[in-house]
């Protein structure tokens, strides 16, 4: 049975226009990624309601695979669900990737952004070809 | 010595990605404009000269981002951008660089 295992990756964003790089490793017994979701923790003036925060992307497997680009909104119902990923891991590499603080410097209060990866230790559909990962 | 070129060689083989075109872009920045941006898209440009940037420089890309600190000028690292590459000069400077990348075009 496919165990699932969320990764993450926590940033703290401390002044505007900060730009924080991360480097992850992700555990070489998971194969696959199938969902990010990117979250703000903290509390921001309501000046910045529905306004971008920032912006980041990642990459995997050791530089090969760019596969996150994604805005950091701030929003009222912030339970978003995780967005699909389809990436085949490579055993014990690299996520890579920065976040941008896009915030104006006169609202700034510093906060913590959280990037969750769903990954799972089944192999994807491998018959003869390469497949998109599952998450069942 | 560290060798700008065979770095990029050798990184781009560990990454498996197969390289077109290796070449140079330049930026030549002037007073009066803060801004420039590049198109890099299915490309890489790698950040040659960051040592003679001024401090505060902030090139932002779709896929990395840097400002430039007085650590950065003293190291050697590449920094490399991919698709839309804005440069920002601080708006206080008074010294306008040439920007130098190494570009990278793969297959």
């Amino acid at each position: 049975m496919a165990v699932t295992r969320y990764q993450i990756i926590s940033l703290r964003v401390q002044h505007a226009g900060e730009i924080l790089k991360f480097q992850h490793k992700i555990p070489a017994y998971l194969t696959c990624c199938t969902g990010f979701k990117l979250s703000m923790v903290g509390v921001m003036p309501p000046a910045l309601m529905n306004t971008t925060l920032g912006r980041l992307s990642a990459s995997f497997n050791s530089l090969k695979e760019e596969a996150i680009t994604a805005s950091l909104k701030h929003e009222v119902l912030a339970a978003k669900d995780f967005q699909q990923l389809e990436v085949q891991l490579h055993p014990g590499q690299i996520v890579s990737g920065v976040y941008v603080d896009e915030q104006l410097s006169e609202a700034f209060k510093p906060y913590r952004v959280n990037l969750y990866l769903r990954c799972t230790d089944k192999e994807g559909q491998t018959t003869k070809t390469k497949a998109a990962c599952t998450t069942t | 010595m560290y060798d700008h070129l065979n770095h990029v060689q050798q990184q781009f083989k560990q990454r498996e990605i197969n390289i077109e075109l290796q070449g140079f872009k330049t930026v030549t920045t002037q007073p009066g404009v803060l801004q420039y941006h590049i198109e890099a898209y299915n490309e890489y440009l790698l950040l040659t000269n960051s040592r003679v940037l001024p401090i505060g420089t902030r090139i932002l890309s779709d896929t990395n981002s840097v400002e430039i600190s007085s650590g950065q000028r003293r190291t050697e690292g590449l920094e490399e951008f991919s698709g839309l590459v804005s440069i920002e000069l601080p708006r206080e400077t008074t010294y306008f660089p040439i920007i130098e990348f190494i570009q990278i075009v793969k297959e």
